[in-house]
């Protein structure tokens, strides 16, 4: 398919032999400062920190600017011996599960309710907005003050609700009730932007097909999963994916909440990353887990969009 | 307008080189690095000090940066590898070994006047030994500090100033504390530790630990021999004390240190160990919180083999590396200024109560609100500082919560404690 400029990128290479060969280099003209910036702020970077992964790289390489020492696996091995490597990945593929799938289900009903028209959707729709405007800090510290132990309002409505028998609850304080106290302050900092975008492409389903579904006699079940998911697919899609991909590099949550602990429960690859580099100073073993963390991100990506690829199919 | 502006620069710019040359001085600046600058009464000492050392040093200009508190080796790291300086700094004595590994900082006998830097307490000075030499010299210093709120104290009928010397004392007399003001609703907390996952409570928990006859790491900065004695002893006993605060609601889990600061202002706690210069958020919480301040030091019979000896917790200046001879004898004169009684006092009394490192401040008063600790003032155990402090120290705490909330065995909280220090030693 020939672009509107195409013919006025060939008056550039008018010499430059045929017309596909014209094209073609008015083509890499244009993309050539993407592919520049792309390569020096995104895979040189990349690459960096790949290879920093496979040394012993520590404040002084830094500063005097020394070359990283090579270990080849020490710090893949090293992390991986003491189970941190593991217990990571395993608390960040959970945090990723739930708040994926919670704030899918979550959104995709609010955008269903706000689809019917209620009277004060639109002023809703304005206030539903504030928890994503609210930088993720913020959103962390004011959780941090919900959750708080024994002055916050999560432990005033559990006492209130225990009848005085539970005084000490501590959302963040607890092994098993820690990760969840992130995966709500989470919730409520991504559901609205879902629910905005499943709402986009909820409305852009035609109508007459809903009323012909209507008509022909399908309940409203029906028309959900008939009619209303399949052609919301590629919003959901898009959405989903950018939801995975926000969790996995969550960091400002955890950071304010619960800096990894109780008892590691909350140590995700991002906070293990962290505290490798930039606590211990050790940024070969930080660039060991960023780069794990990379590929993983990427196999779940790409493992999502398959499924997605194949269901559509 | 212009014209006339950058005349009177050049002006100035003259007559300060002419001034400095008038001592046979050439005029030198150096950089400062002070995360103080980002509290407002702290940064307001910081300025009048510098005002006045650049007032009587007219050759030397202080150029003063303000970074926080949480990224300070970040910025230095990214300065230094982008060609600026950093020639002074101050820090904490849990930055040294970081420092020193990335060739930032310099031995402090090299730079300072060799009859100033032997008047440094020598118990203070230790704490900042590194491998193979002192990489820092105190501003002041802090060991472990039991706040005690006199009133909440007294109106049990007790008296504030008679604080435990034993660890049975300590425990009866929280348990008379707990019993007076069981349904009151006033007090969450009468006897506060800090458990929470951060540096600041491994310090401290560290610092408890020590009470109680235990050493933490070996002369050589390895991780000590936690199942010989007297640590075996040290750590049952330590971590059974905090279980016991824990489980009778005495002491919150997860809390740090300035949650208890906060709520110590707000008169809902009844006493908690902390830094000296915790009292600086004290007061923040209620400015006449003094009226109800004391201060005691850790009992002196801490279990079997503890004597309350506590370790030192210090703001000190550490001197950048590369400087010229003019700059060297700058950072001397001005640290021996901001360490005078007469820059030094109203600091101490007003802004940051702590004890004084040099013998030069003999005669410098103290806070009275310290005058109970003051008395716990030389119980210090000298500790060796390793690269991954930090970290060790911190999972102390989380060796606590294992044992004293969430019911690991006293074996399996040591073990697994163990295994994670060594990993960060040995990284």
């Amino acid at each position: 398919m020939r672009t509107p400029s195409a013919g006025t990128g060939r008056l550039f290479f008018r010499g430059a032999g045929s017309r596909k060969r014209q094209d073609m280099l008015f083509c890499v003209c244009l993309l050539f400062p993407a592919i520049v910036l792309c390569t020096a702020f995104i895979l040189i970077p990349i690459v960096d920190s790949v290879v920093m992964s496979f040394t012993s790289y520590k404040i002084a390489n830094l500063t005097k600017n020394r070359p990283g020492e090579w270990n080849d696996f020490a710090n893949y091995t090293r992390l991986w011996k003491a189970g941190k490597l593991q217990s990571a990945i395993g608390i960040t593929s959970r945090f990723v599960f739930w708040t994926v799938s919670l704030t899918f289900v979550i959104s995709m009903a609010l955008a269903l309710i706000l689809n019917t028209e209620p009277r004060g959707a639109r002023f809703l729709r304005s206030v539903m907005m504030i928890p994503w405007v609210i930088p993720t800090v913020i959103t962390g510290l004011l959780w941090a003050w919900i959750y708080a132990n024994p002055y916050g309002l999560v432990q005033y409505l559990v006492h209130l609700f225990s009848g005085g028998r539970i005084t000490d609850f501590g959302m963040l304080n607890g092994k098993g009730t820690a990760l969840w106290g992130v995966i709500i302050a989470g919730l409520w900092k991504q559901v609205p932007l879902m629910t905005l975008l499943l709402l986009a492409g909820m409305q852009n389903v035609p109508d007459d097909i809903l009323e012909a579904a209507k008509i022909d006699g399908a309940g409203y079940l029906t028309r959900l999963i008939h009619i209303l998911i399949p052609y919301m697919r590629s919003m959901i899609a898009v959405s989903v994916s950018m939801c995975i991909i926000e969790n996995f590099k969550q960091y400002p949550l955890f950071a304010t909440l619960t800096n990894g602990g109780p008892i590691g429960a909350t140590t995700t690859l991002a906070v293990l990353s962290y505290d490798e580099a930039f606590v211990n100073n050790n940024y070969g073993s930080g660039a060991a887990v960023t780069t794990v963390w990379l590929l993983v991100m990427i196999v779940v990506v790409f493992l999502f969009n398959m499924i997605f690829r194949r269901e559509k199919q | 307008m212009k014209k006339t502006i950058a005349l009177l620069l050049a002006a100035l710019m003259l007559l300060s080189a002419c001034s400095a040359l008038a001592e046979g001085k050439e005029p030198v600046t150096i950089r400062f690095y002070n995360y103080a600058l980002s509290e407002t009464a702290k940064a307001d000492w910081w300025k009048n000090t510098v005002a006045s050392f650049e007032e009587k040093n007219p050759w030397v200009t202080v150029e003063s940066v303000t970074v926080d508190y949480n990224s300070m080796i970040q910025t230095f790291t990214n300065d230094l590898g982008s060609g600026m300086s950093v020639d002074l700094i101050l820090g904490e004595v849990s930055w040294i070994p970081a420092l020193m590994e990335g060739e930032f900082i310099q031995q402090p006998k090299d730079v300072i006047d060799p009859d100033f830097y032997t008047g440094y307490y020598d118990y203070v000075l230790d704490q900042m030994y590194y491998k193979d030499g002192v990489y820092a010299v105190p501003h002041y210093y802090t060991n472990s500090v039991v706040f005690i709120n006199k009133d909440l104290v007294e109106a049990a009928g007790m008296d504030a100033a008679a604080f435990p010397d034993t660890l049975d004392g300590l425990k009866a007399w929280i348990e008379a504390l707990a019993a007076f003001y069981k349904d009151s609703g006033k007090v969450s907390t009468v006897f506060g530790l800090t458990t929470a996952e951060v540096p600041a409570t491994g310090s401290n928990i560290n610092a408890i630990f020590t009470a109680f006859g235990g050493q933490l790491l070996t002369d050589d900065g390895e991780l000590a021999d936690l199942k010989a004695e007297p640590n075996a002893t040290a750590m049952a006993e330590m971590l059974d004390f905090y279980k016991y605060l824990i489980a009778n609601g005495y002491t919150q889990e997860n809390l740090k240190l300035k949650d208890y600061r906060a709520a110590f202002g707000a008169g809902n706690v009844i006493a908690y160990v902390d830094s000296s210069w915790g009292y600086a958020q004290i007061g923040e919480v209620d400015a006449n919180a003094a009226n109800f301040t004391v201060t005691a030091p850790l009992p002196t019979t801490m279990g079997t083999n503890g004597k309350g000896n506590s370790l030192v917790e210090s703001h000190c200046f550490l001197i950048g590396d590369g400087l010229s001879d003019g700059q060297k004898e700058a950072i001397s004169l001005f640290i021996q200024h901001c360490t005078s009684t007469e820059a030094l006092e109203g600091y101490l009394n007003n802004i940051g109560l702590a004890f004084v490192a040099h013998e030069a401040l003999k005669d410098c008063k103290i806070s009275p609100i310290l005058e109970g600790a003051a008395k716990g003032v030389s119980h210090v155990q000298k500790q060796t500082q390793i690269g991954p402090m930090v970290s060790v120290q911190k999972q102390l705490a989380t060796m606590v919560l294992d044992y004293a909330v969430n019911g690991a065995s006293l074996e399996d909280a040591v073990n697994s404690y163990i295994t994670e220090a060594e990993y960060y030693i040995d990284q």
